[in-house]
């Protein structure tokens, strides 16, 4: 197993209800299998949330693994390592 | 031949010998410039000569709306201000939103040029075509709201729209805004050239309506742009909702919300206290500018507590630099700080970070109590944040050292205080610490303000917005294209027509310069494709450039402050991130490449003469000692 957290900022907050969130995962656990994990874990509110068709390939937010975009990473096919960060924020703007 | 949007009138007004008069705005001038910033600095150019003081008389203040403005196009409200920048030394730009920038168009002008000085203190009335100069020595030492009251009083007309200066202007302070009702032209010390003219304000109305020059073509290219705004996943409802106080939380996460001068970025994230969570507590109504459908100006009454009563809209900038800035997690105090601004007419972000700046100096032993007239000024010591603003703004005591910003007070204050300084060619930087966002640091470091976000505004890696491709925020490679991208689209598709820039990233950026050439084109009667409205936001970043370059500046000054280059980010989603020395000039060297430019940041003869500024390659010539390829 390893150790993975989640950082989620905006209305995923109140959804997780909370800001930070330790996960122990199996080793070789992709993205997708921690969003799974997750979505599991808080029902349909987040899955509204992450993924924004039923296939859940289109994401409705941002994904950073250790602060990069999973789009330079192999997006949710990307595999988790211990002591990894994965922070999702959704669409926001207004800087 | 322009036949709608644009008035087709300039009026020049000298403040010197009290007279006024309308010039005809050329087709040639709107077809290269578009407006707004586009006419600003054009006519800074052309009439303010190299080596002018940006105090001194022969500055020009120049108010321009766009062809846009006052059209039913949506939140199109909005004027840009220019002069040369006593912050900066070069062109300063500042855009401001509300109603005065639509009243400006409905009095019959796309140009308001105000040049020359008043002896004494004076307002000038703008009603119509009628212009007149009015004493405003009864209103010298008032704060902006006061100004407003009292001049919509003595006209009997409280639908005047009306921009002023507030006691930081009148003091010269460089950091001083001008307020139109509670909207900022805020940056540049734009308030101390209008304070150096002995200019309070300038009360404008009118009644004229815009002309469209084909009213089906621009009714279809607006409702293409609803529609856009309408499918956005985020302004409706999440911005209209929380406007730009989600950032807080956005740039916590990224691990680049600057905390502490910059000393503690990712280290110490106050999200709840100065996220969206603690400004939803303190919600109260919300305001829209002039024709916008989205009104994401927030109110926030502070409801109880030592700061009870007092009212403003702090948008995220504000938040960072009286916040995450000053180590400060009491958003009251926030609030009484960014009203104060308003109020007494400061830039909120220059003056929270000179606040900042000198916290610092105050925790490393570099100023003390003696300098500081008794105050601990201690990061996270909101009291002495707050007493400061009104302290700057009315030059008294310490407030004197901060009130012409970081890089004058740190030659003032001396002992090796300017490494801890936050500026970029004396514009103090705004709330994102760049270390982990390089497109954005390259902005800042080459936008033609110094230090301005509104410049070129790297919204694929804040945003993770993926157009024109999706960025890596970490990588150095690319960043010279996507910045000159960034800078020019935002020129040519906000700054000019002129429209609100929060809808470029959230609503059309994969169609802005469509956008912008539909709207325009079928506003004005004039044709633009959307190659040519990009190659507008070209022009106008290359001339600004040479104003800049005629008044001293070059490579060196196309810098970060040396905190972001030798300090690697200790926590949070950015941790270890920084821009080295050799990665900034690797990322210069692109982007002076992408842009045409020489190795010293030059523009070449071709590149100006493929934008038709010749004019541009007889100022370079001129200037000694220049290499120009
Ligand atoms: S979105 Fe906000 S800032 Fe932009 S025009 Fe509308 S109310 Fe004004």
């Amino acid at each position: 197993m390893i150790n993975v957290k989640v950082m989620a900022v905006l209305d995923l907050v109140s959804i997780l209800q909370k800001r930070e969130i330790a996960f122990s995962v199996e080793d070789g656990t992709t993205i997708r299998g921690l969003l799974e994990i997750m979505c599991s874990q808080y029902g349909p509110e987040l899955e509204k949330k992450i993924y924004v068709d039923k296939d859940k390939e289109l994401l409705n937010l941002n994904l950073y693994l250790n602060g990069r975009h999973i789009h330079f990473l192999g997006g949710l096919d990307a595999v988790l390592r211990n002591e990894d960060t994965v922070l999702l924020i959704p669409y926001a703007s207004g800087g | 031949m322009i036949s709608g949007g644009y008035t087709g009138k300039i009026l020049r007004v000298n403040l010197t010998d009290k007279s006024y008069r309308e010039e005809k705005l050329s087709e040639e001038v709107a077809k290269n410039y578009l407006g707004g910033a586009g006419f600003g600095l054009k006519y800074l150019f052309t009439e303010v000569p190299g080596g002018t003081g940006a105090l001194d008389e022969g500055n020009k203040l120049i108010f321009a709306p766009g062809p846009l403005t006052g059209t039913k196009a949506p939140c199109a409200s909005r004027v840009a201000v220019a002069a040369k920048s006593p912050l900066t030394g070069g062109a300063g730009v500042a855009l401001s939103g509300g109603f005065f920038p639509a009243e400006l168009k409905f009095a019959g002008y796309d140009i308001l040029i105000i040049e020359g000085k008043s002896v004494e203190p004076v307002y000038v009335y703008i009603n119509g075509t009628n212009v007149s100069f009015r004493s405003a020595k009864h209103l010298w030492g008032m704060k902006t709201s006061d100004c407003q009251r009292v001049i919509k009083d003595e006209l009997h007309d409280q639908n005047i729209r009306i921009a002023c200066i507030g006691p930081a202007g009148e003091k010269l302070s460089y950091m001083a805004a001008i307020i139109n009702e509670r909207h900022a032209a805020g940056r540049k010390g734009l308030g101390a050239v209008m304070g150096s003219k002995n200019l309070k304000a300038i009360a404008v109305r009118g009644n004229a309506e815009i002309a469209i020059a084909d009213e089906k073509a621009f009714s279809e290219a607006r409702r293409r742009m609803l529609q856009a705004m309408k499918e956005s996943p985020v302004v409706y409802p999440e911005f209209s909702k929380h406007g730009t106080p989600m950032t807080v939380d956005v740039t916590g996460g990224l691990g680049i919300f600057p905390a502490a001068n910059w000393s503690r970025t990712g280290e110490w994230i106050p999200f709840e206290a100065l996220g969206i969570e603690g400004n939803n507590k303190r919600k109260s109504g919300r305001e829209f500018c002039y024709g916008c459908p989205v009104g994401c100006s927030q109110n926030k009454l502070v409801r109880e507590g030592e700061y009870a009563g007092y009212l403003s809209i702090p948008e995220f900038e504000t938040i960072y630099s009286f916040g995450g800035e000053t180590g400060v997690d009491n958003l009251d105090s926030v609030i009484a700080a960014d009203y104060l601004c308003d109020e007494l007419g400061l830039d909120s972000i220059s003056t929270g970070v000179a606040i900042g700046f000198a916290m610092e100096l105050f925790e490393r032993g570099i100023l003390t109590e003696k300098d500081t007239d008794g105050m601990e000024l201690k990061f996270g010591n909101h009291r002495a944040m707050v007493e400061m603003v009104k302290k700057i703004a009315f030059r008294q005591g310490f407030g004197d050292v901060l009130a012409d910003g970081t890089r004058i007070a740190a030659a003032r204050i001396g002992k090796d205080s300017e490494k801890y300084c936050m500026h970029i060619k004396g514009l103090e930087m705004p709330g994102y610490d760049v270390r982990g966002a390089k497109a954005h640091g390259l902005s800042f470091a080459t936008a033609y303000t110094g230090a301005d976000h509104n410049r070129g505004y790297a919204f694929q890696e804040i945003f993770g917005v993926p157009v024109p491709y999706p960025v890596d925020r970490f990588a150095i490679e690319g960043k010279g294209k996507l910045t000159k991208w960034n800078q020019d689209m935002r020129a040519a598709t906000c700054d000019s027509p002129l429209m609100c820039a929060f809808l470029l990233d959230m609503a059309v950026p994969g169609f802005a310069a469509e956008n912008t050439a539909d709207l325009v084109s079928s506003a004005t009667g004039l044709k633009f494709t959307p190659e040519e409205v990009y190659q507008i936001g070209e022009r106008i970043n290359n001339l600004a450039r040479v104003f800049n370059i005629r008044e001293g500046l070059r490579r060196k000054d196309d810098t970060l402050p040396e905190r972001l280059m030798t300090e690697p980010l200790k926590g949070g989603n950015s941790k270890g991130q920084y821009i080295p020395k050799n990665d900034l000039d690797q990322m210069l060297d692109e982007y002076y490449a992408e842009r045409g430019w020489n190795k010293e940041g030059i523009p070449t003869r071709r590149k100006l003469e493929s934008l038709g500024l010749n004019e541009c390659i007889d100022t370079l010539e001129k200037i000694g000692g220049l290499k120009i390829d």
